[in-house]
């Protein structure tokens, strides 16, 4: 089993999750103000928002736990696995969907997947620090999923790599 | 694996959460281990049973 010994320590954690907050509050007083100072004012500024909010979760997210044992690595393992392979899976989808065309092509999307896959993350290791459910310790667990899994992701930057060379062309 | 960790805590009248602190788990790692979701690291085992003054193989046993 692998082990995460470059995490932060526990109090980070409330760091990130203080800065998350902050960072949604200011999301929603710049929607409800919607103040303008100058042309393109708004999207720097909702884009510095979402980066703080991005860092604020990976810091949440990847920091140690009080008692951080085995168990709680094993978790944070099979998780990381799951979510990295969504995250690129709905990136890749949304690309392939677009087709790579700048003038569909929506960062905010991208970045809105990558803030709820790490919100996922964040549900879903409560949830499972909390059931505690037996599959996660399983030592041979099915590689059909993960072989599903892995042909789709190949097959969606395929996809992508398909659209690059068509939109380069 | 079978373990018998819970005898052995029984033995030694302590607590899941006692024996956590001792070991420096969660007190869910231990009812994990002993309800069998969850097999220890060889250390883990190694400090158990250095704690029960057992073998490891006295506390953890092939089905």
């Amino acid at each position: 089993m692998r082990k995460f010994n470059a995490l932060a320590d526990p109090q980070y954690k409330m760091v990130g999750l203080t800065f998350a907050l902050i960072g949604v509050l200011l999301l929603i007083v710049q929607k409800l103000l919607n103040l303008t100072y100058d042309p393109g004012w708004e999207e720097r500024t909702l884009l510095l928002i979402h980066y703080v909010i991005v860092l604020s979760l990976i810091m949440l997210n990847f920091s140690k736990e009080i008692d951080d044992d085995e168990r709680i690595q094993r978790i944070r393992y099979t998780l990381l696995k799951l979510i990295y392979a969504w995250t690129i899976l709905g990136i890749s989808f949304y690309l392939v969907c677009t087709g790579l065309n700048s003038v569909n092509l929506n960062l905010y999307l991208i970045i809105y997947i990558i803030e709820g896959m790490l919100v996922l993350y964040q549900i879903l290791f409560r949830i499972y620090l909390a059931l505690n459910p037996k599959w996660i310790f399983e030592e041979h667990r099915s590689a059909r999923s993960f072989l599903i899994m892995g042909i789709t992701i190949l097959f969606l930057i395929g996809l992508v790599i398909f659209d690059m060379i068509t939109f380069i062309v | 694996m079978q373990n018998f960790l819970k005898i052995e805590r029984a033995k030694k009248n302590i607590t899941q959460a006692e024996l956590a602190k001792e070991l420096a788990v969660s007190r869910l790692t231990i009812h994990s281990i002993e309800s069998g979701k969850f097999n220890p690291s060889v250390q883990l085992a190694l400090k158990m049973a250095a704690f029960f003054e057992v073998k490891v193989e006295d506390l953890f046993q092939l089905d």
